[in-house]
């Protein structure tokens, strides 16, 4: 029995270790790498370290940066922009685990941040630190590690600000107890957070003001975003064990030209106006698409990844809402789909999907 | 008999620097300039305090003003400096380069091949360096190397390997020209112009050549004169002086007395303050912080303006690329305008202008405002005439932005005969609202745009 998604640190373990070997600058204290080597191991080297993320190298540099002189780093862009992802990899590549994560929610509460009880030691032998149970990040404080916290924003806000002391004066008291843990150095917390849904807490201004924010964009050119999506597709590929199929970056290239054109709300050439559904359409999202696509293909079709086989995946990533998607996705189809060379096959797909 | 040569970058704060220090080590009898020879007897006007830089040269056609160029000069402009110098000094000065009569009537469309506007800016970057003020900081000023021998050495080498551009070994021949005529007279000669002109002019020519190369050239009536200019220009130009994309900024690298980075976050933070986002002495400190971790990672000695953007955003403006901007456009560029004496000979429609500006008490300056007028008082009747007539001729120094009548009823156009008041937008540009068009310098590597039509 394996398992399904290995964690960062796991997949990575040689380019990792092949990093460290020949890393001789100076690490900060707490840090298996140096912070160039860090964003070596993000960005590739071009040759064995593949990168991790497809973007703007200044982007990289800061968030590095950041951590290196223990500053939070908070994590924005809307979903599917690789945030999470480029925090596992940080926290795997600086502290070796990333596994001292906090998912936020809606109903996370304090104990998720600080710390719980183990209610029967509690009641039986009264506060003491036996009965404490840690969080990720009082661990990560007593060991000097990276904690990540995801959906920062989606935290009540009451919750989020016990952040604050943890942040500034890098301790978390413990009143029961009468003590506190003091953070080791090469703590620190990476944080991610969506500006674009509903439901969302702000954070307040004092909170803000201890993280360093790097906005994560949409990749910029269709070509950038087909290479993201056909790399991250192998990758999926292989450890899904999908059958061979010989990659397809016409099909790739095609869902990522739907999925930009509706994003932008503009033809590729600029000429025709769209309307945008109410989805994101990300890039992960399109990953997704794709991989479904090369899952039917091989097990349900003839090993060649075909239009037919990523219509119907489309059109589930751009019709969410039944009431209005709809009609978009037909005009779409029907002004710019219909009109294209080639995409014919890709049409009739899609009018049957 | 001792002669330097300066090879500077234009519109460089380090190369402002280097220039004071060599003149104050050298103290020459002459200093010859690299700009148009019309111009000999307006530097009298640099050391005069009422001319505040940033200010422009702008040489026209005396009977067709149609066609005219400007050659802009900053407070942290090596040639600026080097006059005032030479005024403190009562060093006479003299521009040595290929007179703008010469160059009016000659053809300037043809196509020229695409030399370097900025030699310095790309030795900086094969050094690894996006920002050539702080390589040159970082190279020169910091680990003492001879500055100009060197630049000379290198551009040299960079010359041998690059196309000539025909205008240049025009332009050089009457250098080297005006260099054999001034040695006759003077001893100690210092030459500053751009480093690519540097190992042409050092370069044993004969005479004969020279002249062979400047025969034909027809001469036009020209005149000159100072006018304000403002940064904004200096941002957007494609003259000599591209690759000056940030003025703001170097005119800080040059004016900071230290602190260099600590200073201009400073200014980050109070631009925010200013439009009511509250900033802390803590993001300054996070974010000098930031700016120098970041130098650090990139392997740079100084943090430039590219870390100081990554803080000012991670930091200050909360990853927000609205106010990123807005940074961008008060300090990295920033709005100065330069100011000139009263008494500066001008065009008459700029002096007429200039006099209806003071007696309407229209100031010009280089920020945007909305400005209501009240039609029904003289003043600002005829405030509104002066706007309207300027729109007629082109410039559009101030806009409409529609008037709210006397009965609520808005009109389309500000000043329609009922309405209590008229409300305009008004650019407080100066330098900006010539009453003609003008093509970049002549200096330029590619073709000049085509002039704007004067509309009949």
């Amino acid at each position: 029995m394996t398992v399904m998604r290995p964690h960062a640190e796991q997949l990575f373990a040689d380019e990792l270790a092949a990093l460290a070997a020949e890393d001789d600058r100076p690490r900060p204290p707490g840090w298996r790498l140096s912070p160039q080597a860090v964003v070596t191991y993000l960005l590739g080297d071009g040759g064995k370290i593949t990168p991790k993320y497809v973007g703007p190298r200044r982007l990289m540099e800061v968030a590095v940066a950041t951590l290196a002189t223990d500053r939070a780093l908070l994590l924005l862009g809307v979903p599917g922009t690789a945030k999470t992802w480029v925090s596992e990899h940080l926290a795997a590549a600086v502290s070796g685990d990333s596994t001292l994560l906090v998912q936020g929610t809606a109903g996370t509460a304090e104990e998720a941040i600080r710390y719980g009880w183990n209610y029967a030691r509690l009641l039986a032998e009264g506060p003491s630190p036996a009965a404490l149970v840690s969080s990720p990040v009082m661990r990560a404080m007593e060991t000097g590690g990276i904690a990540r916290v995801e959906e920062l924003t989606r935290v009540p806000s009451d919750v989020q600000d016990t952040l604050i002391t943890i942040l500034s004066e890098k301790t978390l008291p413990i009143p029961e107890l009468g003590g506190e843990v003091q953070a080791v150095k090469g703590f620190n917390i990476i944080a991610t957070a969506n500006d674009r849904d509903r439901g969302v807490n702000e954070l307040s201004s004092a909170l803000r003001r201890r993280f360093n924010t790097v906005v994560l964009p949409v990749p910029a050119t269709a070509d950038e975003e087909v290479d993201i999506v056909a790399r991250r597709v192998a990758q999926l590929g292989r450890s899904l064990e999908l059958p061979e199929v010989p990659p397809a970056l016409e099909e790739i290239r095609r869902v990522v030209t739907v999925f930009r054109e509706l994003r932008t709300g503009l033809t590729e050439d600029g000429r025709t106006k769209l309307k945008s559904p109410t989805g994101t359409l990300s890039t992960a999202e399109a990953i997704s698409v794709i991989t479904n696509g090369w899952a039917l293909a091989a097990h349900f079709g003839d090993g060649t990844l075909r239009p037919r086989d990523v219509a119907s995946g489309i059109v589930g990533a751009v019709v969410k809402d039944p009431t209005t998607d709809p009609v978009v996705w037909r005009e779409y189809l029907e002004t710019v789909v219909r009109e294209r060379d080639g995409w014919s096959a890709f049409y009739r797909a899609a009018r049957d999907a | 008999m001792p002669e330097h040569f300066y090879g500077i970058r234009h519109h460089g704060p380090g190369s402002a620097r280097a220039v004071l220090r060599a003149l104050d080590e050298q103290r020459p009898d002459v200093l010859l300039i690299e700009g148009p020879p019309e111009a000999d007897e307006l530097v009298r006007w640099v050391t005069d305090e009422r001319l505040e830089p940033p200010v422009a040269l702008l040489g026209y056609a005396a009977d067709d003003p149609r066609q005219a160029a400007y050659w802009p000069f900053a407070v942290f402009s090596p040639e600026w400096q080097a006059m005032r110098w030479a005024g403190a000094h009562r060093v006479p000065v003299r521009f040595f380069d290929l007179p703008y009569a010469y160059r009016l009537s000659h053809d300037e469309e043809a196509k020229r091949p695409e030399r370097p506007a900025d030699p310095i800016g790309e030795l900086a970057r094969a050094a690894g360096y996006d920002d050539p003020e702080r390589w040159w900081e970082d190279m020169i000023e910091h680990r003492g190397a001879p500055a100009f021998e060197a630049i000379g050495e290198a551009m040299a080498a960079i010359r041998a390997e690059a196309e000539e551009d025909p205008e240049d070994l025009v332009r050089e021949a009457y250098m080297r020209g005006v260099l054999r005529e001034v040695r006759r007279s003077h001893d100690n000669v210092a030459v500053i112009c751009g480093a690519w002109h540097v190992p042409a002019l050092t370069a044993k020519v004969t005479a004969a050549h020279d002249t062979a190369l400047l025969k034909g050239r027809k001469k036009t009536k020209v005149t000159f004169t100072w006018v304000p200019w403002t940064y904004g220009r200096l941002a957007s130009w494609q003259g000599y002086g591209a690759g000056v994309r940030s003025p703001g900024w170097y005119h800080h690298l040059f004016t900071a007395p230290g602190e260099v980075v600590t200073r201009w976050l400073v200014a980050a933070a109070g631009v925010l303050r200013d439009e009511g986002v509250p900033t802390s002495s803590a993001h300054i400190i996070e974010a000098v912080r930031l700016t120098e971790a970041l130098a650090t990672l990139r392997g740079r000695p100084l943090a430039g303006l590219a870390e100081l953007t990554e803080a000012t955003r991670a930091v200050l403006c909360d990853g927000d690329e609205l106010r990123v901007e807005l940074i961008g456009r008060r300090l990295v560029v920033s709005e100065r305008l330069g100011e000139i004496p009263d008494d500066m000979p001008a065009v008459p429609l700029a002096r007429d202008l200039a006099a209806q500006q003071r007696s309407l008490r229209l100031k010009a300056e280089a920020l945007e405002r909305a400005l209501d007028l009240d039609l029904r008082r003289e003043i600002d009747l005829s405030r509104s005439r002066l706007l309207h007539r300027m729109r007629l001729l082109g410039i559009p120094w101030g806009e409409p932005l529609g008037g709210v009548g006397a009965r609520g009823r808005s009109a389309r156009s500000g000043g329609c005969a009922g309405c209590r008041s008229s409300r305009w937008r008004w650019w407080r540009r100066a330098a900006t609202a010539r009453p003609w068009p003008a093509r970049p310098p002549p200096r330029s590597p590619r073709p000049p745009a085509p002039p704007r039509r004067w509309p009949r």
